[in-house]
């Protein structure tokens, strides 16, 4: 055990500085002796099995690898009850930097092409838009870790919002909410009903997504019908597939989805 | 498969509410409790003791769901939690997404088993329940005739109880009765993120005992005052300042309402003291500081806290309102408090086990992750005759930690220091 002058206090660490005041501490005696004689030993059984193996080539490379390790070494303090945790290297977060650097860098190249190569189209924003959606998607998948559900429904706005911008930049011929859009609410949907079927033990957990789409797609309608958008027959079939999804989940799920509707809106 | 028609839920007690609000890899509102045994711990046995003890805690059995209006738990139908190895800095975010949708998680070290519980599902009491039972499991599965001597139940004094007792005890709207001002925060240069700096200091009880009655004291006060004297002494050099110390200690609110529930119940006192003159000296800190926390420790200033917080909860206006707005308003009113508290205090009290477990067990210990505002944090543990005081720090300064320690040897309180390494990197 050792103890620091300084502060009086015992430190259970394997150190020889305090952890207080990062004064050298004062090492038992006997403890010392200990440390000493060990130390003492391995460094003869180190220096007899080098010498057993000094003959050959692989030996003396591995003598001069040691020499040069021990030059740099440090005296080592650690704490006797936790592990050395190495400092996490955010791997994940390396990566998405990397693709970020390199989303900026295609971008920006591709607005000098489309600059200096303009056709009444500015393309190089259909790209960013692209760009940013792909790193997005990357990040709510490796970084953010939400849950599926949840990864799902910011990938649908995401997708329905980048469809939007880029049929606006194409002059806004509607494709976006005729087609664009619903074939997204269909897709979502019937994601969410094959996760149902795989996740069959928390199936109930993904009504939230079905109730999402089916209210997007209604509010697609409504709109449509009132002009302030176009719509087409996809938009109908959004809604039907959408519907009958829904109401299936009502019909087979009986309780369940009462009580899942329940707690979820539960004021 | 069988098919489950009616799924357990439950909704969030009146302080887990705010817990998944804040919660985010800075911020995690997770903390720690540990048992240090006699033994290597056997990752199998403890993976097994988890596995059967787990379905008896509802509160554990439990993942958080996002309502419309309200986060609430539902019954965890999946495997528990895995038990790994400790290879992290403690208290770190628990993403339920990587965890089986549990909300806490098991680890170990050596002769160490570690609980790491975001605090929406239960406080330092339940968790320690839930803890001595996995403990006590383990060393029957390890011994197995301690089995054969003890039975393989749950221990008769371990409750299963998991009431809304806040809701139990609330007796009406009350008006607040605290105000929250600014007070001293503490600062400095800062651990790499995600790494926290544990020192621990262990502290035979008795000795701490003597010297807080020396000073007609009980140990929390005499802690809390120690450490407010530590912060006066090394942050503020002694000097005046026009914002004060204040020092959260939260309250075990079973023993006065008669609650054994497993779920939160606890509320936050402050200790109080503005340094508005130069030199004060020990005794004076600690006497202002006794005198902030036994003027809140009453039952009917708890009851008005209690009516005050609660109060929020059951207006319908409030509840009413869509929980992606509540929790921007939620935000803003925890980070404009935050500012109000310069550091928290946690007693977890002593822990008691049947003595047929005691020459396994060597000590019990726990800590806290680190909040808005407060770089440095307390909590004490004790078990048979020693104490353990566990500090848990973002900054690489351990200034604070070395002025309480040094002032508890002056007063004759032998301290063994024991650290997690993170101030030898």
């Amino acid at each position: 055990m050792s103890k620091c002058i300084r502060c009086h206090v015992e430190v259970l660490d394997d150190s020889i500085i305090c952890p207080l005041c990062q004064g050298v501490l004062k090492k038992d005696v006997t403890e010392k002796k200990i440390k000493y004689e060990s130390s003492k030993l391995e460094a003869e059984k180190a220096l007899k099995e080098t010498e057993e193996k000094e003959d050959t080539k692989k030996a003396k490379k591995e003598k001069a690898k040691k020499e040069k390790a021990e030059d740099v070494q440090e005296p080592v303090s650690r704490s006797a009850s936790y592990p050395n945790v190495i400092a996490s290297t955010h791997r994940m977060q390396f990566v998405m930097r990397i693709v970020f650097f390199a989303a900026v860098l295609a971008e920006t190249v591709c607005i000098l092409v489309n600059k200096l190569t303009f056709k009444n189209i500015w393309w190089s924003a259909i790209v960013g838009v692209g760009l940013l959606f792909g790193y997005l998607t990357l990040y709510i998948l490796f970084h953010n870790k939400k849950s599926l559900q949840k990864t799902i429904l910011i990938e649908m706005i995401l997708a329905v919002i980048a469809s939007v911008g880029i049929d606006e930049m194409l002059g806004f011929t509607g494709w976006s909410f005729t087609y664009a859009i619903p074939i997204t609410m269909i897709s979502v949907d019937v994601a969410a009903l094959v996760l149902m079927i795989v996740n069959i033990e928390n199936w109930q957990t993904f009504i939230m997504s079905e109730i999402v789409t089916l209210l997007f797609s209604v509010a697609l309608l409504v709109l449509g019908l009132n002009h302030v958008v176009p719509f087409g027959i996809m938009t109908y079939i959004s809604i039907f597939v959408c519907g009958f999804i829904f109401l299936g989940t009502i019909t087979f799920g009986e309780k369940m989805v009462v009580r899942e509707i329940e707690r979820r809106f539960r004021i | 498969m069988k098919r489950i028609d009616n799924l357990k839920w439950d909704k969030l007690d009146n302080t887990a509410i705010l817990f998944p609000v804040i919660a985010k890899e800075g911020t995690t509102n997770v903390y720690r409790i540990s048992v240090v045994l006699k033994e290597e711990i056997q990752e199998n046995l403890l993976q097994q003791s988890l596995n059967e003890v787990l379905p008896y805690f509802d509160v554990f059995r439990n993942r958080m769901k996002m309502g419309i209006f309200w986060y609430y738990f539902e019954t965890n139908r999946k495997k528990p939690p895995t038990v790994q190895k400790e290879c992290t800095y403690p208290c770190q975010y628990i993403n339920p997404n990587l965890n089986r949708d549990y909300l806490f998680r098991v680890s170990y070290f050596k002769n160490r088993i570690n609980l790491e519980v975001f605090h929406a599902i239960t406080d330092g009491a339940g968790a320690i329940n839930f803890l001595k039972e996995l403990a006590f499991k383990y060393l029957r599965l390890a011994h197995p005739k301690l089995a054969e001597k003890l039975g393989d139940d749950l221990d008769e004094m371990t409750s299963l109880n998991h009431d809304d007792s806040y809701m139990k005890n609330y007796k009406g709207r009350q008006k607040k009765i605290y105000r929250t001002h600014r007070a001293v925060q503490i600062h400095g240069r800062r651990l790499p993120i995600d790494q926290i700096g544990v020192i621990h200091g262990i502290v035979p009880v008795q000795e701490l005992k003597k010297a807080a009655k020396e000073k007609g004291m009980t140990i929390n006060s005499y802690v809390v005052g120690t450490f407010a004297w530590a912060i006066y002494q090394s942050y503020l050099h002694g000097l005046p300042s026009k914002l004060p110390i204040s020092i959260n200690v939260p309250v075990n609110l079973r023993p006065y309402f008669n609650s054994n529930t497993n779920k939160n119940f606890f509320i936050m006192i402050s200790a109080v003291f503005k340094p508005e003159k130069d030199d004060y000296t020990y005794e004076e800190v600690l006497e202002i500081i006794e005198e902030s926390i036994s003027s809140q420790l009453k039952k009917d200033t708890m009851e008005k806290i209690i009516g005050y917080n609660v109060s929020n909860e059951t207006n319908l206006i409030l509840r009413a309102i869509p929980l992606f707005i509540k929790k921007f308003a939620m935000r803003y009113v925890y980070y404009k408090s935050a500012k109000a508290n310069t550091s928290t205090i946690s007693n977890v009290g002593s822990v008691q086990v049947p003595e047929e477990y005691e020459e396994f067990i060597d000590r019990f210990t726990a800590m806290l992750s680190l909040s808005k505002g407060q770089n440095v944090k307390c909590v004490l543990c004790s078990f048979k005759d020693q104490m353990t005081l566990s500090f848990t720090s973002n900054l690489i300064n351990s200034d604070i930690q070395r002025a309480f320690f040094s002032k508890l040897t002056e007063q004759g309180i032998p301290v063994k220091i024991e650290t997690n390494g993170a101030y030898y990197e």
